[in-house]
């Protein structure tokens, strides 16, 4: 009995840490103005910041990036992993109003899937 | 008439300052699906009812919202709880049951101020202010198996229809009845695990590449699809009762072909129609590959959606009952580049009976060839802020008509449009020519 305890202790230990993996990426802010914390980001990294939120903020709130990237998850429950980092770069491009050329689209899929390695720690 | 025309100049000058003013440059919007997959009217729309290539995509797969990367979105295991143990998760019993979390409704009414410089000086309407229609339109899918789609008259002012904008005489349905559905049907999607759709009820064919409400101002429909013949009540985009079976076909090609059963006729009539797309997102929502490290080229940009359909029938217009068999067919094409888009649109067409002749003749088969051509062009100033310059020609068996429609769309709220809109046209029959202009107000919540 004894034994069961402990094992259960053990995998529920394993179970939260691998749920609280998801929260590495620490947020700044809610809302539409949220953000990220950057100070321990690399430099290449940094610089991307200022320019990806300017340009995401046009058609939707920050928080709509950051809690998906964090989470995994799109608010409409697909999986948000680095394969659809890629389409959704492809997305962007082509999106009229967007207003991201190709070397903007290509800093930011670098930044979305590092940011997604982040949140994955 | 010119100090009507500086009224309503000024009137459309005082509207739209005042509509810019009266509202905030960002908010949310709240329409179903909207309300149902937390996105912005922006993902599917630019200026609604317009659709972005993720709208388009939405409709053709029945209302199941698809993944940038064409994959379903997953669903949840049954009986087992986020937290591992058993039992239904919160709002499972809905997915179980194949209902969706929220009843997806939504309203749109249409607000008109216009003025007809043609229209009869004894009606007192050359300017109209009008509270045009009131229209529920309800949507969604069960358990991705089956779509269903209503759009509801709730109020009309006058025979509105919500589909070809407001002409009193435009209605494709039984004569006697008001167009009060506009479309209400079902969508079985991939039966039997195979990639066949089959819709059933009332509906607009799948035949044009756009719907009639697929643009961003909503007045003047496309000649291509609105256009009739003589007293025939039929127009390509007219919703009709039937059944249609359509398929996408290696997410690029989508096919669709079905019958309809018009009132008071003994032989169904049926169509057939083809769309094929290059570059951009698939029919299925698959982005095509960029190469990020390449030279940025035209083809990262270039979508190019081609169309063909075909319709044969029959029916019995004008008081005189005589049968009349038709046919139409169509070749579209949708050019899409950074914010620019165009569509060019053409329509063919033979009806052997399609005019009522008094006297002696009536009963004589007339028979007319019809050809109109289409070409439009908007640009993307913002997603809120959409000219556009539409020419059409049309040539209907009776006289020919040009026109030029020249518009402006701006969408202050994602869910609240003002649009600008002038028709000009002129007509072989007769040598004044037809000013219209029109401002409207919609609103969608």
């Amino acid at each position: 009995m004894k034994q069961l305890v402990i094992t259960a202790c053990l995998a529920l230990l394993v179970v939260g840490s691998a749920t609280l993996s998801r929260a590495e990426l620490k947020t700044v802010g809610t809302g539409a103005d949220m953000g990220v914390d950057i100070t321990s980001f690399p430099a290449p990294m940094k610089e991307i910041y200022p320019l990806f939120n300017k340009k995401c903020i046009k058609c939707h709130g920050m928080d709509r990036t950051y809690v998906t990237i964090q989470s995994g998850m799109t608010p409409s429950g697909a999986v948000f992993d680095s394969a659809a980092v890629d389409a959704y770069g492809a997305k962007m491009l082509r999106k009229p109003d967007a207003d991201m050329t190709k070397p903007e689209v290509k800093k930011f899929v670098e930044f979305m899937k590092f940011l997604l390695e982040e949140a994955a720690k | 008439m010119k100090s009507i025309t500086s009224g309503m100049l000024l009137l459309l000058g005082v509207c739209a300052v005042g509509f810019t003013l009266l509202f905030p440059a960002r908010a949310l919007a709240i329409p179903a699906f909207t309300r149902q997959f937390k996105t912005e009217c922006f993902t599917c729309h630019t200026v609604f009812p317009e659709l972005t290539e993720q709208g388009d995509n939405f409709r053709r797969n029945s209302y199941v919202w698809l993944e940038t990367k064409g994959t379903p979105k997953p669903v949840a295991k049954k009986n087992e709880k986020k937290d591992g143990s058993k039992g239904l998760n919160e709002r499972e019993y809905l997915t179980l049951s194949s209902l969706p979390d929220f009843v997806p409704l939504s309203l749109v009414g249409t607000f008109n101020a216009s003025y007809d410089d043609k229209r009869d000086n004894t009606e007192g309407n050359r300017f109209d202010l009008a509270t045009r229609a009131i229209v529920l339109d309800a949507g969604g899918s069960f358990n991705d198996k089956l779509g269903a789609w209503i759009s509801y008259n709730m109020y009309t002012e006058g025979r509105y229809n919500h589909v070809t904008g407001g002409s009193a005489t435009n209605a494709n349905v039984p004569s006697n009845l008001l167009p009060d559905i506009n479309e209400a049907f079902v969508q079985a999607r991939h039966l039997l695990g195979s990639p066949v759709n089959v819709k059933v009820g009332r509906f607009t064919p799948t035949m044009s590449l756009w719907k009639t409400t697929n643009k961003t101002a909503l007045v003047s429909p496309m000649a291509t699809t609105s256009y009739r013949v003589g007293d025939s009540p039929y127009y390509v985009n007219a919703a009709s009762d039937g059944l249609e079976i359509n398929s996408i076909l290696k997410g690029k090609l989508a096919v669709a072909s079905g019958l309809i059963k018009h009132k008071d006729q003994k032989n169904l009539s049926g169509f057939g129609s083809f769309h094929y797309k290059f570059g951009g997102a698939d029919f299925e929502g698959r982005e095509a590959p960029v190469d990020m490290d390449a030279e940025e080229s035209v083809f990262d940009y270039l979508t190019v959606t081609l169309g063909g359909y075909g319709y044969a029938g029959s029916n019995n217009p004008g008081a005189s009952r005589q049968l009349n068999n038709y046919f139409r067919y169509g070749v579209e094409s949708e050019i899409r580049y950074k914010k620019f888009r165009t569509k060019l649109a053409s329509a063919f067409g033979r009806d052997d009976n399609a005019t009522v002749i008094s006297g002696d003749s009536v009963g004589k088969f007339i028979e007319k060839n019809s050809n109109v051509y289409a070409v439009e062009a908007l640009y993307l100033v913002g997603s809120e802020l959409i000219p556009s310059l539409r020419y059409e020609y049309e040539d209907a068996g009776a006289e020919t008509r040009h026109r030029i429609i020249p518009a402006l769309s701006y969408a202050a709220l994602q869910d609240a449009k003002l649009v600008f809109e002038y028709k000009w046209e002129t007509t072989s029959a007769h040598i004044a020519n037809t000013n219209l202009f029109n401002l409207c107000l919609t609103v969608a919540f």
